[in-house]
């Protein structure tokens, strides 16, 4: 159970290394490049995509649960607001609609 | 101004003390990584590792969808810089406050640096606190919860026998959709929200496996520069 898989250990040590690149990359590349707006306006769009990439494949492999479930969370951000709430409403649609099909 | 930074013990503990909502948060969102690690295949001691030493939710997630034996190196490099590219404008921000530390304190600042710290030592310091304790503190606090979540959920997972049938493989992603529709604040969102959209589909169906949200981000990126200064008029 608590085994470690050295191709996994290296997977890790790329992630981190990249993450620590990203933290420590903009105080560093500041000297040479100027963030411009349209810079900007292009690295703002990033995190709503990789949001999108991440909810996307499963969302494509899955069925009616899983948009049950989404518009579920969909409804419950709108309606509460809340993280909590959306997640809870999103699990609970998911597994009603698995028990229906 | 810049001269003013200074590092000291009250100035974590305030950084700590301000950043506990967002820890509570990390501990939910660790819970539900280390309940997709785990039944992901990784072992308790990887997934704590991973979040430990990589701290993001958003890459870890995406490099745990495409998990195989082989997974190709420059792919997961490539996601991981995606999916935290935000971090790169952040740390430039920080510059101009955190210099006159010297390079190897403002790296140690830096290194656990997460969204929440970022808004609360950027609120702090238009209040007048320059102290970049705070900074570290609250990006501390929120790690701390990030690991104790993650290692929580690995436990978790042997406890319930069939995870599908509640549906916990979907906590990621009902996850990652309530961001998502905060993150849509204005009509500007749409564009590269729509193209993202598209590349996601598209890449399913062409290279299904682990370039998805590298391409996702990067087609959203070049939507979003084109079309900076058209959508400015639809800004609120």
């Amino acid at each position: 159970m608590m085994n470690i898989d050295p191709s996994g250990l290296v997977v890790i040590g790329v992630m981190t290394i990249a993450a620590a690149a990203c933290r420590l990359a903009g105080y560093g590349f500041m000297r040479f490049i100027p963030i411009t707006p349209r810079l900007e306006a292009a690295l703002q769009a990033i995190p709503l995509a990789v949001m999108i990439g991440i909810i996307g494949p499963p969302m494509l492999r899955g069925g009616w649960p899983e948009v049950a479930g989404l518009l579920a969370t969909f409804a419950a951000v709108r309606l509460r607001g809340n993280d909590l709430v959306a997640i809870t409403a999103g699990m609970a649609a998911v597994a009603a609609v698995r028990l229906l099909v | 101004m810049t001269s003013e930074v200074t590092l000291t013990r009250a100035g974590l503990m305030r950084g700590a003390l301000l950043a506990l909502p967002f820890s509570a948060s990390s501990i939910v969102y660790g819970l539900a990584f280390g309940l997709l690690a785990t039944g992901t295949g990784l072992s308790k001691l990887e997934a704590v590792l991973m979040s430990a030493l990589v701290f993001s939710g958003s890459a870890q997630v995406a490099v745990l969808q495409t998990w195989t034996a082989n997974l190709a190196l420059i792919a997961v490099f490539v996601t991981v810089v995606v999916a935290n590219i935000r971090y790169v404008l952040m740390s430039a921000a920080l510059r101009a406050w955190l210099a006159p530390l010297g390079p190897f304190k403002a790296m140690l600042v830096l290194l656990p640096l997460v969204d929440g710290s970022f808004a609360i030592a950027f609120r702090e310091r238009a209040r007048g606190d320059h102290d970049a304790g705070v900074l570290l503190g609250s990006s501390l606090i929120s790690w701390s919860g990030w690991v104790i979540g993650t290692a929580l959920g690995t436990v978790a997972e042997q406890l319930i026998t069939n995870p599908r049938a509640v549906g916990l493989d979907f906590i990621i992603v009902a996850f990652c959709a309530a961001s998502a529709t905060q993150m849509m604040r204005s009509r500007s969102d749409l564009w590269p929200a729509a193209t993202a959209v598209a590349a996601v589909v598209l890449t399913e169906r062409l290279v299904p496996g682990p370039w998805t949200v590298a391409v996702a981000g990067a087609a959203a990126a070049v939507v979003g520069a084109l079309r900076y200064g058209r959508s400015s008029a639809e800004r609120g």
